[in-house]
């Protein structure tokens, strides 16, 4: 007998910045959206909505090009905080149907629904229940992915986006990825994909019926892996409260850099982003680290602690400066800076509640 | 410049403005401390650019002038000296100081006067009085619940409200709110609402001595504020930006009230802190109004695998059963500053927020987020 299948969900919020905007602006329901940095600023998209989708926008595009595609999109700076406060509220909601709960990032987790059903039809109503009560609750879309194994789940909820419901049950895993082409296995990049397809292989039923000498010819030893997968074979478990033990920004030039204000201005940069996934996470760090590298390729890391744990970009980029200020000398010529943190921990336990201080009105 | 001083005064002084001493900075300078002569006594001064501390100590000043050297050198050398009379002079080009005591004698280098950043001077805006105790309660009472360094400036900080001859101080962190109202000894010319940073409210409460009332004024572009105590003046950049309107968070109504011994309930979530430092710091709390016995109030909480503990307290309870779980680490903070003999706990549901109040005293109140836990 093989152990029993277990059901996993992977909840993913449909647009989910663009979402929570139109929420709290329902004047902008139906409208294209673009969240993210300004045209001007060479930002990018942070995330689109269907609308916006339709006319080819997507997350990660610079906003400017977006706009190129969609010129009457409304353009929102980010609000960070704002999504977090709704990505928790989904958590805690996901929190009532499962404790064994992975979040992956800030609209998406899995939830592990073996130990608290019997079967999978009881796990698909418990799935049911989680995304109606994301939507009747905090009034967003959400699409769900439930199957034997996390992968199995990421890509059924991927199918079904958005507002999707897609079950994969146990043995339908293969049938289930076989048509699907083989960039939509996570871990097949397009590269890997070009390269496949080159070989004739282009769907994951391909992958799964090539000889394994022809895929690791092709890919080296991770083509064995591959084909398990595209097999529906993914044992990792839903790692509760996955630890994340550093975070960290760097960057190589394109032509080495020795003068200050370039290199200040990435710092910055850094440090904001550093700080934001900080946010993202809910984490706080004590630890920060500066990374150098020299143009003979001499890589030089040193960190500084600081007295209590911040998620501040400020703050950041205030201990990165001081360490470059210690550590360079301008003119010296650098291939690579990055900054990073550790010494990390939750900003609060798992499971606090929050109270709702930054969407009151301000005072009068 | 040259005077003579008491190794004590020195010493007291030093440690008053060494809270504003920069630790970590890119500017050098906000590392030294100030020394100028003013009107027949010293001043020292400090800044790190969001607060400037100044203190005055007496002296004999037989020479005017003003010199600046690193704070932390000068400080750990006159600390390491007896009780004793020592003479400042500063060194001939003007950098630096020469300190003579009984048969010791130290050379400290330092900078130009000139250089050091501008000590704020507020003179005028709108000013109140308010009595020492009373700012000191304020600020313990609300000063810990404000958010640490974070991404939302204005929760970094305490908001200071004045109406008339009152001040309310609220903090909130995004899980808990708590606020504070006292009367002013002399009453504000306009209401005025204010942001300051944690930090600054923690020193002043620390440097705040005896019982002499605080002169507290802010600048007319409200960009920043004095309190000036005795001997002392710090003055503080205010944050920018409007406090949430807090008041709607504290719930008007409540289905179950508790009251009970501030002190047991103190114990009771100290002993339970200890099964709960794993893991998330739960505690559980649950209610029973008097049935053939009198109400009572279970506090437990547990370690997997370690262990488990409940302690058991006689408690008023009006209104229904009720069970709520509060981070321990939220819940002692609050107990510790709360005051008087018995506290309130209100309660909705288990997951609305919780709030306590000392009994028999309506200037204080904590609004706190439950955790959400399994029964």
């Amino acid at each position: 007998m093989p152990p029993e299948a277990r059901r996993i969900v992977l909840l993913d919020l449909d647009a989910f910045f663009a979402s929570v905007e139109v929420l709290e602006n329902p004047a902008l329901r139906g409208k294209p959206l673009l969240v993210g940095g300004s045209p001007e600023g060479r930002g990018v998209v942070a995330a689109a909505s269907y609308e916006a989708r339709k006319y080819g926008c997507r997350s990660a595009m610079p906003m400017a090009q977006a706009l190129r595609l969609c010129p009457h999109a409304v353009v929102l700076p980010a609000r960070h905080h704002l999504y977090r406060d709704y990505s928790r509220k989904v958590m805690e909601i996901a929190h009532r149907e499962s404790e064994v709960i992975q979040q992956v990032s800030i609209d998406e987790a899995y939830v592990d629904l073996t130990p608290v059903s019997a079967d999978m039809a009881q796990a698909e109503a418990l799935a049911h229940r989680l995304q109606g009560r994301v939507r009747v609750e905090l009034g967003l879309s959400c699409s769900i992915g439930l199957a034997p194994s996390k992968m199995v789940a990421k890509v059924a909820c991927e199918t079904g986006k958005p507002s999707g419901f897609v079950v994969v049950r146990p043995g339908q895993e293969a049938a289930f990825l076989a048509p699907l082409p083989a960039g939509d296995l996570p871990g097949i990049g397009p590269r890997s994909e070009e390269r496949l397809k080159a070989h004739g292989l282009v769907t994951l039923g391909d992958i799964a019926r090539a000889p394994v000498g022809q895929l690791t010819a092709l890919l080296g030893p991770w083509g064995a892996v591959l084909q398990r997968r595209a097999l529906g074979e993914d044992p990792s478990p839903v790692e509760v409260d996955r630890e994340t033990k550093s975070i960290s920004a760097e960057e190589t030039f394109a032509h080495d850099i020795a003068d200050e204000a370039p290199l200040v201005e990435q710092l910055e940069r850094m440090a904001r982003e550093v700080a934001e996934s900080l946010r993202e996470h809910d984490l706080v760090a004590r630890t920060i680290t500066l990374k150098l590298r020299l143009a003979d390729f001499t890589t030089l890391t040193r960190s500084t602690s600081r007295p209590s744990a911040t998620n501040a970009a400020d703050a950041i980029l205030a201990d990165a400066r001081h360490l470059l200020e210690a550590n360079w000398t301008p003119g010296q010529p650098l291939r690579l800076i990055g900054v990073g943190v550790s010494n990390l921990r939750l900003l609060h336990a798992p499971g606090q509640l929050s109270l709702d201080v930054l969407r009151l009105p301000p005072q009068t | 410049m040259r005077l003579n001083c008491l190794q004590e005064n020195l010493s007291h002084g030093l440690g008053v403005v060494q809270r504003a001493v920069a630790t970590r900075t890119t500017l050098p300078i906000t590392q030294h401390v100030l020394l100028t002569t003013d009107e027949g006594r010293l001043k020292l001064s400090a800044t790190n650019l969001e607060i400037a501390i100044s203190t005055w100590i007496g002296a004999e000043i037989q020479e005017e002038g003003a010199v600046t050297v690193p704070a932390r050198l000068l400080t750990e050398f006159v600390n390491s000296l007896s009780r004793q009379a020592l003479e400042v002079q500063a060194l001939k080009h003007g950098k630096g100081i020469t300190v003579k005591g009984d048969r010791v004698e130290a050379n400290i280098n330092g900078a130009d006067a000139n250089e050091f950043p501008p000590i704020p001077n507020v003179n005028s805006g709108i000013a109140c009085q308010v009595a020492a105790k009373a700012l000191r309660d304020g600020i313990r009472q609300v000063v810990f619940a404000a958010a640490i360094e974070d991404s939302r400036p204005v929760l970094t900080g305490v908001n200071l409200q004045f109406d008339g001859d009152q001040l309310t101080l609220a903090a909130a962190d995004g899980f808990r709110l708590a606020v504070h109202t006292t009367t002013l000894a002399r009453a504000v010319s306009e209401k005025l609402s204010v942001i300051v940073p944690a930090r600054t409210m923690s020193e002043v409460e620390r440097l705040i001595e005896g019982d002499d009332p605080i002169d507290v004024v802010v600048t007319p572009q409200r960009s920043q504020v004095l309190f000036r105590m005795k001997n002392v003046e710090m003055v503080s950049q205010l944050i920018q930006g409007t406090f949430p309107n807090y008041r709607q968070l504290v719930p008007q109504e409540h289905a179950t009230r508790v009251v009970v011994g501030l002190g047991e309930l103190q114990r009771a979530a100290r002993t339970a802190a200890i099964f709960a430092k794993d893991g998330s710091g739960i505690i559980r709390l649950q209610m029973q109004p008097a049935g053939k016995g009198g109400g009572k109030l279970t506090i437990s909480s547990r370690a997997e695998e370690v262990g488990e503990h409940v302690s058991e307290l006689e408690a008023g309870v009006e209104g229904q059963d009720a069970r709520i779980a509060f981070n321990s680490k939220y819940l002692t903070e609050v107990l510790n500053v709360i005051g008087e003999k018995q506290v309130s706990v209100e309660l909705t549901t288990s997951s609305s927020p919780g709030v306590l109040r000392p009994v028999g005293n309506d200037r204080y109140v904590h609004v706190v987020m439950p955790m959400f836990v399994q029964w």
